[in-house]
């Protein structure tokens, strides 16, 4: 087996792309420190350990890793390593992106998979990867940086640009009659329970994120754009408002808001005290 | 570097972030109001992505992968077997031995450029990760592979892919239609 790669990876050498204000990309700490670490160990070692994806393993590998050995595989003479590491960083894509039915509405009504998205995904960075070989290919330092956020970023852009506008979701039409100032002041912090372990925080987190991406697409916008501090309305016209951003009214915006916190409640179980 | 708002830039940027939290949405969002709604998907789905990871406890899907991996390379077959190559090579205007040598997996992969695999990939139609797992997979059979040169290597040897089209001894139209063949995405 080429032994190349750990021996290249005692010059580690630094990612090319480069922010709007100049700075350069740089692989976080913890992964230039265990791609220091793990320059001494042989091949076949850390081919066993890429094959870990559980995270709570001691001995897991992060895909930042893999996705930098697999560039260095380019100077090799052998596909031998390459060969070996590349169907374990297409099995870390198709982990980070995985299938999953699309539901309109919260009803079962599917109008499509995520398996398209999927080798979507699959299919740009192995052709970033292969660009790579022959030539540096700066869009792929980011999965170097912060992998499974790339790739959710690529999902998410491909899902934008392909999936959704084949797939249009029929408006969703609010109730706009009701008298607003009555509403119950509804935040996602409210829903926090107290005293939660870490672990506890970790499901809770997921199952909130989980209930938000359950929502049509402008009511979860919304809740992130509240969350973030942006008020429905206002009257100075410098001010952005999330009536503004989404291109709604106020009042529906408020519908919309009423209707989101009651799914994300029932999702979340949770019985909110009107005081 | 240029002055040129890059989107996507943006975007990388913004994925890079640490900590992502809402106060940081809410100042991409202050600086690029264009972006508003696409910066907030990605918040999304990053966040999403993160408290993911934050509970996962992953089992291996090999099982999933195996299948879908197995199809792939099926489909990139299927795709070179008999008819299908020889149409293929007519339609191109390389020849037979040209693709041939992909099918029987006699060229290095990491030795072919880019365009010309993604070039393969599309006239086969499939999938770029398809072919290249179908690439570095062992042939099943001898398919019985023929060089148009005299040095004819022996069996079971790959050659990197600049020999391998010396071996083809490409004429000056099959070499144009080589460039052609290359022409993927604005790019060769």
């Amino acid at each position: 087996m080429d032994v190349g790669l750990v021996n290249s990876a005692m010059e580690i050498s630094p990612l090319r792309k480069v922010k709007q204000n100049g700075e350069r990309y740089y692989r976080r700490q913890p992964i230039e420190t265990m791609l220091a670490e793990l320059a001494g160990v042989s091949f076949e070692v850390l081919a066993e350990r890429a094959r870990i994806l559980d995270r709570r393993s001691p001995d897991y590998i992060p895909s930042e890793i893999l996705v930098h050995w697999v560039r260095q595989t380019k100077n090799h003479r052998s596909d031998a390593t390459f060969n070996v590491l590349y169907p374990l960083l297409e099995q870390r894509i198709r982990h980070a992106c995985p299938a999953k039915e699309i539901h309109a509405h919260g009803v079962d009504a599917e109008v499509g998979t995520y398996a398209d998205l999927q080798e979507h995904v699959l299919e740009r960075v192995v052709k970033l990867l292969l660009r790579d070989r022959s030539s540096y290919e700066e869009k792929l330092d980011i999965y170097e940086v912060v992998f499974d956020r790339a790739v959710a970023k690529l999902r998410d852009s491909a899902f934008r640009s392909v999936f959704a506008k084949d797939n249009p979701l029929t408006p969703i039409e609010y109730d706009e009659s009701g008298d607003v100032t009555n509403e119950v002041e509804e935040s996602l912090g409210r829903y926090r329970p107290e005293g939660m372990t870490q672990e506890e925080e970790f499901t809770y987190r997921f199952q909130l994120r989980a209930a938000i991406d359950s929502l049509p697409e402008d009511e979860r916008r919304l809740i992130d754009m509240e969350e973030a501090g942006y008020p429905d309305q206002s009257e100075n016209p410098e001010v952005e408002t999330i009536a503004k951003l989404l291109g709604r009214t106020p009042k529906t915006v408020r519908a919309m808001r009423k209707r989101a916190y009651q799914s994300i409640r029932e999702r979340l179980c949770i019985e909110v005290k009107n005081d | 570097m240029t002055n040129d708002i890059n989107f996507d830039d943006i975007l990388d940027e913004f994925t890079m972030e640490e900590p992502l939290n809402h106060a940081v949405l809410k100042s991409y969002i202050d600086r690029y109001p264009s972006l508003a709604l696409e910066l907030t998907d990605l918040y999304h789905e990053l966040a999403m992505t993160d408290a993911r990871n934050d509970v996962e406890s992953v089992q291996l899907e090999t099982k999933h992968l195996d299948s879908a991996t197995a199809l792939g390379r099926t489909g990139v077959e299927a795709a070179l077997a008999g008819d299908e190559l020889r149409s293929l090579a007519r339609k191109v205007g390389l020849p037979r031995d040209f693709f041939a040598g992909f099918r029987d997996r006699k060229v290095r992969l990491g030795s072919i450029p880019e365009p010309v695999v993604t070039g393969l990939a599309r006239e086969l139609g499939v999938a770029v990760h398809a072919l290249v797992d179908f690439l570095r997979s062992q042939p099943r059979t001898n398919t019985g592979f023929a060089f148009k040169a005299d040095g004819k290597p022996n069996e079971g040897v790959v050659l990197e892919y600049d020999e391998f089209l010396d071996s083809l001894a490409l004429t000056d139209q099959e070499e144009n239609a080589l460039d052609r063949f290359c022409q993927v995405d604005g790019h060769s």
